[in-house]
């Protein structure tokens, strides 16, 4: 046989290095076999031996790295989740995810992106429901952390808007802001975790949160429904004077909340859009 | 900006910019010669970090070290994260740009690993082509580090001090001289450690790594996470002698210990730079 190309050799190296048990059971599987013969691989016609280690466990040094790096990551993302599952589920579950979403980006920040929607497939955990939610308020408060920077408005800037402009304008929300609503106390059950008092499976409760930066640190403001559904429009774009039409009876409060959320950081701007009517 | 330009340009003495040394920075503003930072822990991110370097750079030479490049693989060259590095290398002014002699990846897989790459003239033509777009990107030298490997491939063609000189005689790209790292692919593969040093390209060593490794029963590895043990120090030595100086810097990413133990175990290359001024004067003496 003539000696691998690189791009063979780098398939087959790049199957080693992910196979979830060593070296050995990588070169003799099928996949590699496609790209380097068992044989050569086996027998130091691929990676040479050195004199203290045979090519296998040359090839376990990359094998055995792979897969607890990534669980690493997901681990320093997902401290409350792995209370709620237990260490051993929690490591079965990442090196789940590890073999079926491989990392497809340069930057190691995104590779637990598609975990809540993982755990939400497997039918094997309990309270899956419960744990996508946790996954999900565990990963915005990851995105939250690295999203672009931004400047808060001053709502000096909108004294001059009249009550028609107020409602036709659509504000910008910051770019770290996210929203959550859950069947479950998903919220209080992480600040529970965070504040080291072992919390247990909770029962259902519909939970509201947002997830935001402000001043360098992450915050989770609980809400109520109104409050939630008025900020919800807010962020999908919708003009003021129809999202606050969700508040219904709770139409007083908009002027706290959108103080209280101005001053938190949660709007960078407006638009105003030219006035359609006829 | 060229390499010879870049070669004169010796910062001294710097160590990593690190998360857990970010307070200790922003409040006493410490008396070091440059910070080195790892690419991507600033890029896709808004946050704190990024208010830190800003600030960091307004203040000291930064130097851009990256594991993502993956200027090895058969994949073609990610033009996003080249983007992304340029717009970062621009932000905070990077004096140099430096990644890994290795793959990360392919097939659009990024295993996050600085894996090794047979030297051969293949791999070597695959590199020199994305070396060079990588230069036209930055418009400027890119500079690339030898890695700490653990195995070698059966079909390698040259050694690696050749597939360096090839490499820069290909594209004049720099290169980043990682002292544990000859001294641990040295030990791994046995080879004379101080024999690679005098094979090395010195007019395209832009700057030197200082770390620590751990030792097993059957290899060394890379791990960064404790002070440099003597015989890299004497391997500095020697580099330090053969290249007449470069910026070097001590890195520190497991295990990290507060900021003042971490420019500590820095400042002791101050010793073996001055004696090397000290010689190079006396000479010029005599």
């Amino acid at each position: 046989m003539t000696d691998p190309d690189l791009l063979s050799l780098q398939r087959w190296m790049s199957l080693v290095v992910q196979h979830p048990k060593d070296a050995q059971a990588a070169v003799r599987s099928k996949k590699a076999k496609q790209y380097i013969p068992t044989g050569l691989a086996m027998h130091g016609k691929v990676v040479l031996p050195s004199s203290r280690m045979e090519p296998m466990a040359r090839l376990d040094v990359y094998n055995g790295g792979y897969l607890s790096r990534l669980i690493d990551v997901i681990r320093s993302d997902f401290p409350g989740l792995i209370h709620a599952l237990g260490e051993h589920a929690f490591f079965h579950l990442a090196q789940d995810y590890v073999e079926k979403h491989p990392s497809q980006h340069a930057n190691l920040i995104f590779f637990a992106a598609k975990l809540p929607g993982f755990i939400a497939k497997r039918k094997d955990l309990p309270k899956r429901a419960f744990l996508r939610d946790l996954a999900q308020l565990e990963w915005f408060i990851s995105e939250a952390f690295h999203a672009p920077a931004s400047q808060a408005i001053d709502p000096a800037s909108m004294q001059n808007l009249s009550p028609e402009e107020w409602a036709r304008i659509a504000l910008h929300c910051s770019p770290s802001l996210r929203l959550l609503e859950s069947p479950y106390p998903v919220n209080g059950y992480l600040q529970s975790f965070f504040d080291d008092k072992e919390p247990e499976f909770p029962a259902r409760a519909i939970s509201r949160v947002a997830i935001y930066r402000k001043d360098f640190r992450v915050w989770r403001l609980g809400l109520d429904k109104p409050a939630f559904q008025v900020l919800s429009k807010l962020l999908a774009g919708e003009a003021f004077g129809t999202a606050i039409e969700c508040a219904g009876d709770q139409a007083h409060r908009i002027g706290d909340w959108f103080q209280d959320w101005s001053a938190d950081g949660l709007f960078t701007g407006y638009t105003l859009p030219p006035d359609s009517t006829p | 900006m060229n390499l010879s330009d870049l070669r004169q340009d010796d910062l001294g003495l710097g160590i990593g910019l690190r998360t857990v040394h970010f307070g200790h920075i922003l409040e006493n503003w410490p008396d070091i010669d440059w910070f080195e930072i790892l690419s991507e822990n600033f890029m896709h991110t808004g946050g704190r970090p990024m208010y830190i370097l800003d600030q960091v750079a307004e203040r000291y030479p930064i130097v851009m070290h990256g594991v993502s490049m993956n200027i090895g693989s058969k994949d073609p060259l990610d033009l996003e994260y080249m983007q992304e590095l340029k717009v970062l290398r621009n932000r905070c002014k990077a004096r140099f740009v430096s990644d890994h002699i290795c793959w990360t990846g392919v097939d659009g897989t990024n295993l996050h690993d600085l894996l090794p790459i047979p030297y051969t003239e293949e791999a070597l033509k695959v590199m020199a082509e994305k070396v060079k777009q990588v230069q036209d990107i930055l418009e400027a030298p890119l500079t690339l580090e030898n890695p700490s490997t653990y195995l070698e491939f059966a079909h390698s063609e040259m050694s690696e001090p050749e597939f360096l000189r090839q490499l820069a005689n290909e594209t004049g790209c720099g290169f980043l001289m990682d002292v544990n790292n000859v001294f641990v692919c040295a030990s791994n593969h046995g080879f004379d450690a101080k024999e690679y040093l005098r094979q090395v390209p010195w007019d395209q060593v832009l700057q030197f790594h200082l770390a620590g490794h751990s030792t097993f029963e059957t290899h060394k590895l890379d791990t960064h996470d404790g002070p440099v043990c003597d015989e890299v120090w004497e391997l500095y030595r020697l580099a330090h002698e053969l290249s007449g100086g470069r910026s070097t810097l001590m890195e520190w990413d497991a295990d990290i210990p507060d900021f003042d133990a971490v420019h500590g175990e820095a400042l002791k290359a101050r010793e073996y730079r001055q004696s090397m001024s000290s010689t190079s004067s006396s000479l010029e003496n005599d």
